[in-house]
């Protein structure tokens, strides 16, 4: 085919196909078809006088037409089309078949037979063969075969969350607003692959060619739900919604339902950003197309013209491709306090950070022990100080009050205002520590060492 | 994002290469959501700062919107991916082991040399991504199809013997040439252990993640980013040139990063969409 394009009733007959095989399975092994010399002709042939019966049901009401009329009409669309070969498929879309199924049985907790046959026929022929009409299975395959057609977002989706606003229907909210997810979802995805695949540009110039439609319903859909947001908000839903809460005891509060649309309207606005770059990069790509690798054909390659320079440039090709592995037993968050160079780190060879830090895993090591011995000691002047106000990091550091020992610094009691619990209940008094933390850095010399940190305050509970 | 949150994103990052608080078939690992939110909430000013923080060492994140790959937002996630992944053209921070997986692959038992286990990685490594991409028409650059790459072992296995089986049967090049050819067809008995020991290598480095299939197993985000970012340029040195008077051409194009004209390939995407 010219263009590569699949008619949408292809892709909805391909999707049923292997249920249909299934019809004629024995189960011994897999049964898999092979199509007759003439099959795709008749194919052809069976689509084109379904849409054209449809069309002129339309145009003239439910009737017969006479097969020498559908004749002359499908000839216009391809003039091969012979009369004996219409003839053959008439007749063949005339006659019934079997299709055997099963459901569950609520009753007996198995599968239940069933069996169909008159919804297997697509057209009906007099009986004088002359004349022909359409029946509802066909027309119910045709409308199916519409909805495949276009990519177009069906906004209609979208204003059945207004209608169950506006009639109260807010169990069916979730589910609709689910439905939209699950189809934007889809779009995001069809997108992305257009994006990323290089020749798929046949249906990319469709998309491109239908941009300004698609744009359009994309934003109707934006608004409509904005509309529904702004619906929700209203006191007269609010009333409604409690009204019908009282009776109906549901899981979920009207705020739910508000969070549930913002996320729909982050997705719409997701789908409308990525069908933007992809009218982008569609625009953009013309000429340069990428290159495929045959990695079997690399790998032959490398033996049939193997030298010396080739496994030096293989290791260093898979030491860029296979991801690096880093020994990370020393690293870990709460040996950050500020910020820290790891190169530094590296020199001293990797020993412990300087003892200025804290261990608030709560492990009993020489650091958390050494931290708890800090706080014991400086609880009561800490408590002294927050009872006149709260008492910023900053503030702390350049304080003579605390008492240190050799070998601390102020720095050790950076980790209160990680873990002000740690101070909790000094000396009788039940109020509970709280910690704050502004915008700006602290930067601080000690020792040498550059100290960059937040300055959090903290505060006793009022 | 204060210096201790920066600390648990990379931490988070380094450990699991790829970090979303919206996971699909799996659970969360241990600071990933936490991570995930101090990366999505961050301002512009502080995502730039963590990204030159990580670009020091090599490092880069590419962030994706999880819609696009076709994942229903959750309403109390971010929904979004970050995916840790080497800067091209910058030197790796030291603290990284880039060889390990030589060491890996390596049996402290038998005497198998450092060259002939670097052409044994390399050929099962091109067989692996035959499985993730040929097999399936599909383009590095196609991140998104990464969960359609499968590969099972046993299968996986067939198609390096058979392979090693073609090479014999074409029959070996002459002289030193045949280094390569001898390196894989004396080994052709282990191929079974060699498979085993590069699925495990694999596993461990994140290029492959398991599916609850037993011996089946899929290719990771992370590696589809790196395969997308990297395949382009790393295995353009390897391709067979089309005909040694493009060569000059094909040359200036691959140190420039150029892209190749549509005219020199059209035939080399033809036959592989046919």
């Amino acid at each position: 085919m010219e263009n590569g394009l699949i008619p949408p009733a292809i892709t909805v007959m391909a999707a049923t196909s292997r249920l249909i095989d299934l019809q004629h399975s024995r189960g011994a092994s897999v049964y898999v078809p092979e199509p007759g010399p003439k099959s795709g002709i008749y194919t052809g042939i069976a689509l084109l006088v379904l849409e054209t019966l449809h069309s002129l049901e339309t145009e003239r009401g439910t009737g017969y037409i006479t097969v020498s009329e559908l004749f002359s009409f499908i000839s216009q669309s391809a003039a091969d089309i012979t009369l004996e070969d219409l003839e053959f498929v008439l007749l063949s879309l005339s006659k019934e078949r079997e299709i055997c199924f099963s459901v569950p049985d609520d009753e007996t907790g198995n599968l239940a037979i069933g069996h169909v046959r008159d919804k297997t026929k697509l057209v009906d022929l007099a009986e004088s063969r002359g004349q022909v009409r359409i029946t509802d299975s066909a027309s119910l395959f045709l409308r199916i075969c519409e909805n495949e057609i276009s990519w177009l977002y069906d906004e209609s989706d979208a204003l059945k969350i207004i209608t169950a606003l506006t009639h109260n229907k807010f169990k069916d909210i979730p589910t609709i607003c689910r439905n939209i997810s699950l189809e934007l979802a889809k779009k995001a995805r069809l997108l992305t692959d257009l994006i990323e695949h290089p020749t798929r540009e046949e249906q990319g110039q469709i998309l491109v060619s239908d941009g300004p439609d698609i744009n359009k319903n994309l934003n109707n859909t934006k608004e409509t739900i904005q509309s529904a947001l702004r619906m929700i908000l209203e006191l007269s839903t609010i009333e409604a919604f409690n009204q019908w809460a009282v009776t109906w005891k549901p899981d979920f509060e009207l705020g739910n339902l508000h969070t549930e649309l913002e996320v729909l309207l982050q997705s719409a606005e997701a789908v409308t950003r990525r069908f933007v770059e992809f009218l982008d990069i569609a625009q953009q790509r013309k000429e340069v197309l990428p290159s495929y690798h045959q990695f079997l054909e690399i790998a032959d390659h490398l033996v049939f013209n193997y030298n010396d320079g080739i496994v030096p440039q293989l290791e260093s090709i898979m030491r860029s491709s296979i991801p690096a592995e880093a020994p990370l037993w020393w690293f870990d968050p709460s040996t950050l306090p500020g910020t820290i160079d790891l190169y530094d780190l590296l020199e001293s060879k990797l020993d412990a950070p300087p003892a200025k830090s804290y261990d608030v895993s709560g492990t009993d090591s020489p650091a958390a022990r050494h931290f708890m011995d800090f706080i014991e000691k400086n609880r009561a002047f800490i408590y002294e100080r927050l009872a006149s106000g709260p008492l910023s990091f900053s503030e702390l550091v350049s304080s003579t009050m605390v008492s240190l020992d050799e070998g601390y610094s102020a720095f050790d009691f950076l980790g209160v205002y990680v873990s002000p619990h740690v101070l909790d209940g000094g000396d009788g008094d039940r109020r509970r520590i709280i910690v704050g933390l502004p915008q700006g850095d602290f930067r601080q010399t000690d020792a040498g060492s550059l100290i960059i940190s937040s300055d959090p305050i903290i505060m006793l509970e009022q | 994002m204060l210096p201790y949150e920066q600390g648990i994103v990379y931490s988070a990052l380094l450990h699991h290469r790829m970090i979303t608080d919206n996971p699909q078939g799996r659970q969360l690992q241990k600071n990933e959501a936490e991570a995930c939110r101090y990366l999505t909430n961050c301002s512009e000013h502080e995502r730039r700062d963590f990204d030159d923080f990580l670009s020091a060492q090599g490092l880069a994140v590419k962030t994706f919107d999880a819609i696009n790959f076709g994942i229903i937002p959750n309403p109390k996630c971010c929904n979004q991916i970050h995916v840790l992944h080497r800067c091209r053209g910058e030197k790796l921070a030291p603290f990284f082991d880039q060889g390990w997986f030589i060491d890996d692959m390596k049996d402290q038992r038998s005497k198998v040399t450092k060259a002939d286990t670097i052409i044994w990685f390399s050929r099962l490594w091109l067989t692996l991504q035959y499985f993730f991409y040929n097999r399936i028409s599909r383009h590095p650059k196609q991140i998104s199809q990464y969960d359609k790459a499968l590969v099972f072992t046993e299968r996986f296995i067939e198609v390096v013997k058979k392979g090693i089986e073609d090479l014999g049967n074409a029959g070996r090049p002459e002289g030193e040439a045949g280094a390569m050819w001898d390196a894989l067809w004396d080994d052709s008995v282990k191929i079974e252990t060699w498979v085993a020991k590069f699925m495990r290598v694999m596993l461990k480095s994140g290029v492959i993640e398991e599916t609850g299939v037993k011996n089946e197993y899929r290719q990771s985000l992370p590696a589809a980013v790196d395969m997308a970012l990297n395949a382009d340029y790393d295995l353009a040195y390897l391709m067979p040139p089309d005909d040694l008077g493009d060569m000059e051409r094909r040359s200036i194009m691959l140190i420039t990063g150029a892209p190749v004209p549509a005219s020199s390939i059209r035939r080399e995407v033809q036959d592989a969409t046919d």
